[in-house]
């Protein structure tokens, strides 16, 4: 297990750096000078030069990446460009924003995702197994920033239940819940469809195995056979799968944010691109791609902890 | 110890109560923030604040919080008339445009115990602006200062090297007016970033939020009457449909609406809706340098090729007149008709007269609904003309970098755009960009006529206003004879707010007057 843990950790640090070299040639490639946004339209050229200087933009590139992986090792994700602030300041406030947004949606969609894919499982070809597939195929279906302007529109503009933008005041929890709630739903429904098709793909596969069939022999009951023997074995693949949706939900959680107007890593990015802020930019998707790097190193050690086949493979 | 022993109904009982309750409490307590009657205002802001200097602020973002935070010798009246009132000043002489006393009134207090604002202060702000260390990107609204020479502790005289008609139009009263706490700035070596440092305004910079909101609170020391709320909190939010959606919710008090909504908005009639003219221009422009454009004719062509208040009221529906000019009409110096208007037959005899036959052009412009509909009108104009027009919307800053691009010289490739500038009281900041020195950087027509410089150099300096305003139609004139300039339209800024409040704005509507708002 230990040298399956250090693999995977090296393999994190080249996925992180491969990101960065990318991202810079991206930013290298893409048009836009940071100085005349940032000073605005009455600046010189002069002034603008004095800007590039003070914040390293007159270095190459490459030059500008190493620096940046120097800082780095030195916990510094470099200032930004507009506000001058340091970088991390700014990524540390938005990312528990983003952190709690994509896990209170996938939180929700796993408490509802999984027992719909057991019901479906369980009763498969039934009337609720068709009910439950077209409802899961529809939300796939459904973008979710579409779905984030509908609910804000209904909920917050039409019955004023809840609110249309921000994450809530600081330390008032109940108020950041009620901030909370809108974008989550639209950030995790689509992944109650996918969970709960996933769970009953992998739940019929299991209950065919030889050993559910001894354990029906020894007159198990159906419930117990799936939740204490069958769900577990089929929660594998729903793992894995979860640790590339933690990604796609960061992704996902950035049109949500700006939807409803709520700080966080996502329109912390988005004003990052508008504004050609490439330290910004680069801390953002550094954190970014860390999180998805966890995300898929956490799943990987459970999946392994679940399944000592992969183990052994790995 | 026994535990008490929960039934599945009662567990889901419990949850869906807490729960209820959570979004209850919230939902009440969001309703009674949203209250005047609070005294907490919530309004959007443009951006969020980026650099709260005078000298080097960043846009109206900005401006709008250091209105409220810093006090100047003198500030914009709230209301339609561009006009200019006391602010820290007790008097301010403006008989000599080479010598303005001033005397500031005693009392003022700098936060943060720095003591009193003084004559020194105010010598050091203005001064500064020439100071290369402090790279003042606002420099030029004190060019023409010599210096400003200390009376006693409240008095002063600026002094200028030449007449500057706009000191008392775009730089006494706006944001590089303000005064600075020398102690503060020295202190910090001489930098002022998102942090005031110390500020002398009816409120203060309580705290900030970045990227989510800036807290401002009354100012316990102000001297001058007590602004009426106890707090204001500014939402720095980019996208207006959003800012509009969170008032229509209940979140935001007063925010600034797109002008596609300003119609929808009157029929409603739920809250105040407030339309300024604003200080704004947006025309077409043609890179002259192109190869499709050299010949005079074919841009002659083009500028009589299309309808512009068609194109106006297919775009805004009549909540926005068509420009005649760069110049807004609230300013001195707006003209109120084209040279060479809308005439098809004109246009087309004019492309047979250049040999130009199957003419295809592309527009270039930044992600803006109103601009694509604008073009998509043209496109149908030129097209009855014979020219074809393909239309491209893509990333503005992008685009600017093409027309800036000096070292690659993709700006060859530039054929036509539209820009919008927005712009401070004062015709002279107006016609700043279209000068030679501006040619790449900001001026992408890349017009160039040493005559024309010199004449708008000489504008700014005439005292008398017909004059004045004579020059600046003349050389608006002159603008549109290069056949490079569309003008479009100057478009307004829209404002809701609840009936209860008495909004406060400067006559364009561009910046919310925070410290003069207060409920009816």
């Amino acid at each position: 297990m230990g040298s399956y843990v250090i693999r995977q950790a090296c393999l994190a640090v080249g996925v992180l750096l491969t990101a960065i070299i990318i991202l810079f040639c991206l930013i290298y490639l893409v048009p836009g000078d940071p100085a005349t946004v940032a000073l605005g339209p009455r600046a010189s050229a002069e002034q603008k030069d004095v800007f590039r200087q003070a914040m390293g933009l007159d270095q190459p590139i490459p030059v500008q990446a190493v620096r940046f992986l120097g800082n780095l090792l030195k916990g510094d994700l470099g200032t930004d460009l507009l506000t001058r602030q340091p970088v991390l300041t700014l990524v540390a406030s938005a990312l528990p924003r983003t952190v709690t947004l994509a896990l209170v949606g996938l939180g929700w969609a796993l408490i509802v995702g999984i027992p719909l894919g057991c019901l479906s499982a369980l009763r498969p070809n039934s009337g609720i197994d068709r009910l439950i597939g077209v409802f899961s195929t529809s939300v796939i279906a459904l973008p979710s920033f579409l779905l984030a302007i509908y609910a804000l529109i209904l909920f917050a503009v039409v019955l004023r239940w809840l609110p249309a933008m921000g994450a809530g005041e600081p330390g008032d929890i109940p108020d950041q819940i009620t901030h909370l709630i809108l974008p989550a739903f639209a950030v995790g429904l689509g992944w109650v469809g996918y969970i709960a098709r996933l769970v009953r793909a992998s739940l019929l596969e299991t209950l065919q195995e030889n050993h559910i069939r001894t354990y029906r022999a020894f007159g198990v009951s159906d419930m117990r056979i799936t939740l204490r023997f069958a769900l577990p074995i089929a929660m594998i693949p729903v793992v894995a799968v979860i640790g590339v949706g933690l990604g796609s939900l960061l992704s996902g959680a950035v049109l949500v944010e700006v939807v409803f107007s709520r700080p966080g890593l996502g329109s912390l990015a988005l004003q990052a691109v508008t504004s050609r802020n490439s330290p910004v930019l680069v801390g953002t998707v550094l954190v970014t791609t860390l999180l998805y790097v966890v995300a898929n190193f956490a799943t990987d050690l459970l999946a392994a902890f679940l399944d000592p086949r992969i183990r052994k493979e790995g | 110890m026994t535990l008490p022993i929960l039934t599945r109904r009662q567990i889901l009982q419990t949850l869906s109560a807490t729960a209820l309750g959570a979004v209850g409490s919230s939902v009440l307590g969001s309703t009674a923030s949203f209250a005047i009657d609070g005294k907490t205002l919530k309004i959007r802001n443009d951006g969020d604040i980026r650099n709260l200097d005078p000298a080097t602020r960043g846009g109206w973002y900005d401006e709008t919080v250091m209105f409220a935070i810093f006090s100047g010798l003198v500030q914009f009246k709230a209301g339609d008339e561009w006009g200019w009132q006391l602010d820290a000043a007790e008097s301010l002489d403006t008989k000599d445009p080479l010598a303005i006393p001033f005397r500031l009134k005693p009392g003022l207090k700098w936060t943060g115990g720095y003591g009193e604002v003084t004559s020194e202060d105010v010598k050091y702000s203005y001064e500064r602006f020439a100071d290369p260390k402090v790279n003042a990107v606002y420099a030029s609204d004190w060019a023409a200062l010599d210096k400003v020479e200390i009376t006693d502790k409240y008095s002063g005289v600026i002094r200028l090297k030449k007449p500057f008609v706009p000191l008392f139009t775009s730089t006494l009263p706006h944001a590089s007016g303000l005064i600075v706490c020398k102690a503060a700035v020295e202190k910090n070596g001489g930098v002022i970033g998102t942090d005031p440092l110390a500020t002398s305004g009816p409120y203060m910079l309580s705290k900030w939020q970045p990227k989510e909101r800036i807290t401002l609170t009354r100012n316990p020391d102000w001297p001058g009457p007590k602004p009426y709320f106890d707090e204001i909190q500014l939402y720095p939010l980019a996208d207006r449909v959003a800012a509009e959606t969170a008032f229509d919710a209940g979140d935001l008090d007063v925010t600034q609406i797109n002008i596609s909504s300003v119609a929808e908005r009157k029929k409603k009639d739920t809250a105040t809706l407030t339309v300024k003219p604003a200080l704004a221009y947006t025309w077409m422009g043609i890179n002259i340098e192109n190869p499709k454009f050299t010949d005079l004719r074919v841009r002659r062509a083009i500028q009589r090729a299309i309808n512009v208040p068609e194109v106006i009221e297919a775009t805004f529906g009549g909540a926005v007149q068509p420009a005649f000019g760069i110049i807004p009409p609230p300013l001195l110096g707006a003209r109120d008709a084209l040279l060479y208007p809308y005439d098809p037959a004109a246009a087309k005899a004019l492309l047979k007269e250049a040999g130009v036959t199957d003419l295809k052009i592309k527009v270039e412009f930044g992600t803006d609904a109103d601009l694509l509909v604008a073009a998509q009108v043209m496109q149908a104009q030129l097209a009855e003309v014979g020219i074809t027009l393909d239309v491209r919307q893509m990333d503005g800053a992008t685009l600017t970098a093409q027309q800036q691009d000096t070292k690659d010289g993709t700006w060859k490739d530039v054929e036509m755009f539209f820009i919008t500038f927005t712009t401070a009281p004062d015709p002279s900041w107006v016609t700043e960009w279209f000068k030679c020195d501006q040619v790449g950087v900001w001026n992408f027509q890349r017009t160039c006529d040493a005559g024309w410089d010199a004449e708008n150099a000489k504008a700014s300096e005439e005292p008398d206003a017909a004059k004045r305003g004579a020059m600046y139609i003349d050389l608006q004139n002159k603008l549109e004879e290069t056949g490079a300039y569309v003008f479009l339209y100057h478009g307004v800024n829209a404002w809701v707010s609840p009936k209860a409040l008495n909004g406060a704005w400067t006559p364009d509507g561009q910046w919310a007057l925070l410290r003069d708002m207060s409920a009816k």
